[in-house]
C-alpha cells in the first residue's frame, strides 16, 4: 500500500476516509453509516465468492465487526476500499479453505433444480422476445457460477475484485498482499479457466472460431 | 506486503501471450507492450479469436444475479457491537438534531434505525399535541392524503396566522435580498411539508410516479383532465396546522432541511403538467403509507426503515406487488399461486399487469375521445386518405410488419398480433382510434433511427464481419435480423467490455443517411436550427447512434416528423392526440 501522500491530504479527498476516521474516533453514528455505504459493494464480492447469500452477508459482518474492532489501529494510507477488502479477503479465503475441509451444502444455485445440465439450444431468438427468457438467464447464471466455482480461491478473488470492484492489477495485489506481477499470471490462468469452462456457451451459434481467415481489416474500422 | 505465494499456483504455467493478451483486455499494458498484442492481433487471426473468447467469457459473469443485502443488515451488524448504541436510541451528531431525546426517540420508533446512519427521510414528531382539522376536501382522496399524513406525521398545536409565522421562521432570509428567497418558497415548503416529510429527493418522487409503483392510480392518471393543478385550490393548512409544521421543520436536522427545501425548489422547477403529476403521485404515496399504519404496521416500518432512497423504493414496489397478487380475483390468483418457478412466476404476474395497464390506458383514452367516437369521427391524422396511407406506410417500414423474414419484425408476436387486430378493425368498420393509439405505442416501444444510406453500414447481425461476430456475445442473438437495435445491442456490449474492436455501427454524419432523410436533415431541420444547435450537433458527428439520436431530439424540438423513421405528421399532434399517460411508460 504504498501512497505518496500524506494522510491528511489524502483524508481530506476521500470521504470514505474521513468516515472511516470518524469511526475511529467512536463516533457511533459513522459506523452506521460506513455500513450503509460499504454493505452493497462487500456483500457482492462475498457472495460472487462464496456463491451462498447467507454466507456472504454473515462474511460481510465479519468484516465490518473486525473494522470496528481494528478502528484504532486504522491509519489512513490508500484507498480506504482497499484497507476494508483486504480484511474481507482474509476472512473470506479462510472461510473458503474451512469448508474445503469439512464441505458442506452445496451452494445454492447449484441446487435449484440441475438447469446447469440441460443443454442451451432454448437460447434460439424469435420475433417476439421469448417468454421463457428469464428462465434461460436463470440456467445460463447456474453455468457461470460452475465455472467461478471451478477456480481456486485466489483465482476467484482476483477475478471477482478485477469484475465487480472493478479494481486494476495494483489494487488486487495490495488487497490480496501479492507483487502485481503475481496477480497479472493470476488473473490471466483464472480468465484460461473461465474461458475454457464456458466455451460451449460462448458460440451460441455453434460457430467456433477455428479456420478463421478474414475479419481482421472489419474488426479494426 | 509483496509475496509470491507459491500456494495458488497449482496450475500449469500460464502461457505468455495469453498473460499479456488478458492483461491488453484489462487496459494493464504500457504502450510499447500494448502495441506488440496489437501487432499480433492484427496479424494472428487465432489470437483475435482467442481474444474474443476471453472478452466474452469474462463479460459473461454479468448474468451472474446481483446480490442485494436483506433490508435489516444494518441494524443486525450494529446489533452486534455493543459498543454502538442502537440506531433508534442516537448518540452523537446524528442527522436529527431535535430539540429533545424524547422526540428523537419517538422518531425513532417511526422511522426506525436509519434516522441514526441516514439523512434521508426522518421528520420529528412533536410530543403531546392534538392532530387538528384541515380544509382540504376539494378531491376527494388526495385531500385524505393532506390529512392523515398532516395528522400522522405531525400532531398539531397552537394556531398563529400564517404570514407572523412566516416572518417568525424566515425573518433572515427576507433581509438577504435574495430574490428567488422570499417568504413565498419557504411557506410553501411548509405547506408541503407532510408530502415532502415522506420523500427522499426528486429521483424517488420520479420513480414513485412511475406506473409501477403509484403513477397508475386513478388519482394520478384520470385527474390529470380533471385540471386542478396541485396547490391552487385553497385548502393550505393555516393558523395552528400550519405553526406546527413550522415547528417540525425547524426540528430537522439542517441537512434535512436543505433536501426538502430542493426538492421543493426542483419539484417547482417542473413543468405544470409534470409537477402536478410528481405532486399527485407523492399524495398519493402518502395516503397509501399511512393506510398502510392499520393493515401492515410491520411493512409501513420496513419502508420507513430502509437506509437509502433506492431500498425504500424497492421495499415499496415489493409491497405494492403483493398488495396487488392478494387483490386479484381468485382464479388469477390461483394461476399464480400454482407456479412454482419465481421467473415463471414473475412472468406471468408481468403480463397480467400488462393487461390490466391497457385496459386501463384503452379507457381513458375512449375518455379522452368520447365526443370523437360519438360522432363517429376519426382522429387525426385519419381523418384523411392521404393521412391513413402515411401512417400504414410508416408502419410496414419501420416496425416491418409484412417483412418476408419474421426474423426481421421488430414488434413482439403480441404487438404484431395487436397491430394486426386493430389494422383490421379500421380497414374493416373504420375505427382509426384504436389503430392510431396501437402505432403511436408502439412507435414510443420502438423507437428506430435513420437507415445509412450503404446498406453495408447496417448491422443486423446477419452480415457482420466474423472477427466481430464472435466477439459478440449470444446474449445479442435475440435481435438478430432487427436494425437498429441489434447494432445498439452490439454497441452496448463492445463499450461495456475493454475491446480492442470498436467500429461505427451506423450512419454518424448527414452524408451517411439515406434519402430521404439526408434531404430533410439539410432543407428542412438545419436551416430552423440555431447556430449554437448546430455546432452541438456537429459535436455528435462520428458517434453513434448518438449523432442520430441527436438529430431525432432536435426534429422533435421544432416538432418535425422525420420522413421513415418517426410517426407522419407533426410530434406534438401525435402526443396531444394519443399520449395519455404524460409519465415514463412501460418497456415491453
Amino acid at each position: 500500500m504504498a501512497i505518496g501522500h500524506t494522510s491528511s491530504q489524502m483524508a481530506l479527498r476521500d470521504p470514505d476516509i474521513r468516515l472511516m476516521l470518524r469511526v475511529r474516533d467512536d463516533d457511533a453514528a459513522a459506523f452506521g453509516e460506513l455500513v450503509e455505504r460499504f454493505q452493497h459493494r462487500l456483500i457482492a464480492v462475498m457472495h460472487h465468492l462464496v456463491g451462498s447469500a447467507d454466507e456472504a452477508e454473515d462474511l460481510a459482518q465479519e468484516v465490518f465487526l473486525r473494522v470496528y474492532r481494528t478502528r484504532k489501529k486504522y491509519t489512513p494510507k490508500a484507498k480506504f476500499s482497499t484497507w476494508l477488502f483486504t480484511i474481507a479477503n482474509n476472512l473470506a479465503l479462510n472461510a473458503l479453505r474451512d469448508r474445503k475441509r469439512r464441505p458442506v451444502l452445496p451452494l445454492e444455485v447449484r441446487d435449484s433444480g440441475g438447469f446447469s445440465t440441460r443443454p442451451m439450444e432454448g437460447l434460439a431468438p424469435t420475433c417476439a422476445d421469448p417468454p421463457a427468457h428469464n428462465l434461460q438467464q436463470q440456467e445460463l447464471a447456474a453455468v457461470i457460477r460452475t465455472a467461478l466455482d471451478g477456480l481456486n480461491e485466489r483465482q476467484r478473488m482476483a477475478i471477482v475484485l478485477n469484475k465487480f470492484e472493478d479494481m486494476n492489477y495494483v489494487d488486487i495485489a495490495d488487497v490480496m498482499g501479492l507483487s502485481a506481477k503475481a496477480v497479472k499470471s493470476l488473473l490471466s490462468r483464472a480468465r484460461s479457466k473461465l474461458r475454457d469452462a464456458l466455451r460451449g456457451y460462448i458460440y451460441m451459434d455453434g460457430e467456433m472460431p477455428q479456420g478463421e481467415e478474414d475479419g481482421a481489416e472489419d474488426a479494426k474500422q | 506486503m509483496a509475496n509470491e505465494n507459491p500456494e495458488f499456483e497449482d496450475d500449469a504455467a500460464p502461457d505468455p501471450f495469453e498473460t499479456e493478451l488478458v492483461a491488453y483486455l484489462d487496459g494493464e499494458l504500457d504502450t510499447t507492450a500494448a502495441r506488440k498484442v496489437e501487432a499480433r492481433l492484427a496479424n494472428d487471426p487465432e489470437a483475435r479469436a482467442r481474444a474474443a473468447e476471453l472478452k466474452t467469457s469474462f463479460d459473461m459473469l454479468d448474468y451472474l444475479p446481483k446480490p442485494e443485502p436483506s433490508p435489516n443488515f444494518t441494524t443486525r451488524t450494529l446489533d452486534m457491537i455493543p459498543a454502538v448504541k442502537s440506531p433508534s436510541e442516537p448518540s452523537g451528531p446524528a442527522p436529527l438534531a431535535t430539540s429533545s431525546t424524547a422526540a428523537v426517540r419517538s422518531t425513532g420508533a417511526k422511522f426506525g434505525p436509519t434516522a441514526a446512519v441516514s439523512t434521508s427521510m426522518p421528520v420529528a414528531i412533536l410530543e403531546g399535541e392534538e392532530p387538528g382539522p384541515t380544509r382540504r376536501d376539494a378531491r376527494p382522496i388526495l385531500r385524505m392524503a393532506g390529512l392523515v399524513a398532516v395528522v400522522a406525521v405531525f400532531a398539531l398545536a397552537g394556531y398563529f396566522a400564517t404570514a407572523a409565522a412566516r416572518l417568525y421562521l424566515f425573518p433572515t432570509r427576507e433581509k438577504d435580498g435574495d430574490e428567488t428567497r422570499t417568504g413565498e418558497p419557504d411557506t410553501r415548503v411548509i405547506e408541503n411539508l407532510p408530502l415532502y416529510a415522506v420523500a427522499d429527493d426528486l429521483a424517488f418522487v420520479q420513480e414513485l410516479a412511475k406506473p409501477e409503483l403509484f403513477g397508475d392510480e386513478p388519482a394520478v392518471v384520470y385527474d390529470v383532465g380533471l385540471k386542478i393543478p396541485h396547490g391552487d385550490t385553497g385548502e393550505n393548512p393555516t393558523g395552528k396546522q400550519f405553526e406546527a409544521l413550522a415547528k417540525s421543520f425547524r426540528t430537522l436536522h439542517p441537512a434535512r432541511q436543505a433536501e426538502i427545501v430542493k426538492l421543493d425548489q426542483e419539484l417547482h422547477a417542473k413543468e405544470p403538467k409534470e409537477r402536478d403529476r410528481l405532486f399527485r403521485s407523492l399524495e398519493v404515496y402518502a395516503v397509501w403509507l399511512e393506510r398502510l399504519a392499520d393493515r401492515d404496521p410491520e411493512r409501513r416500518a420496513a419502508v420507513l426503515d430502509a437506509g437509502t432512497s433506492n431500498k425504500r423504493l424497492r421495499v415499496i414496489l415489493e409491497v405494492r406487488e403483493q398488495q396487488w397478487t392478494d387483490a386479484l380475483p381468485p382464479p388469477q390468483r390461483k394461476m399464480l399461486d400454482a407456479i412454482a418457478i419465481p421467473t415463471e412466476r414473475a412472468a406471468l404476474r408481468q403480463q397480467l399487469k400488462d393487461e390490466e395497464a391497457s385496459r386501463r390506458e384503452r379507457r381513458a383514452f375512449v375518455r379522452q375521445h368520447a365526443e370523437a367516437f360519438a360522432a363517429n369521427k376519426s382522429p387525426w391524422p385519419f381523418d384523411t386518405e392521404t393521412g391513413r396511407k402515411e401512417v400504414e406506410v410508416f408502419a410496414q417500414a419501420v416496425f416491418r410488419v409484412d417483412d418476408p423474414n419474421p426474423k426481421r419484425c421488430r414488434l413482439t408476436i403480441e404487438q404484431l398480433g395487436e397491430y394486426r387486430r386493430t389494422h383490421e378493425l379500421a380497414k374493416r368498420d373504420g375505427v382509426w382510434a384504436w389503430y392510431g393509439l396501437t402505432v403511436y405505442e408502439l412507435a414510443n416501444l420502438h423507437p428506430y433511427l435513420p437507415e445509412p444510406s450503404d446498406p453495408k453500414l447496417m448491422f443486423d447481425g446477419n452480415e457482420l464481419p466474423p472477427a466481430l461476430k464472435k466477439g459478440a456475445s449470444f446474449r445479442l442473438q435475440r435481435y438478430v435480423g432487427k436494425w437498429p437495435e441489434y447494432a445498439i445491442e452490439l454497441q452496448k456490449e463492445l463499450l461495456g467490455g475493454k475491446s480492442p474492436f470498436m467500429p461505427t455501427l451506423g450512419p454518424v454524419r448527414t452524408i451517411d443517411f439515406k434519402e430521404p432523410v439526408r434531404t430533410f436533415v439539410t432543407k428542412e431541420l438545419l436551416p430552423k436550427m440555431t447556430g449554437d444547435e448546430k455546432r452541438d450537433l456537429q459535436r455528435h458527428e462520428g458517434k453513434w447512434p448518438d449523432y442520430p439520436r441527436k438529430l431525432l431530439d432536435y426534429a422533435v424540438k421544432y416538432d418535425l416528423s422525420v420522413p421513415g423513421v418517426t410517426l407522419p405528421g407533426s410530434p406534438k399532434k401525435w402526443d396531444a392526440t394519443y399520449g395519455i399517460r404524460p409519465g415514463p411508460r412501460l418497456g415491453n
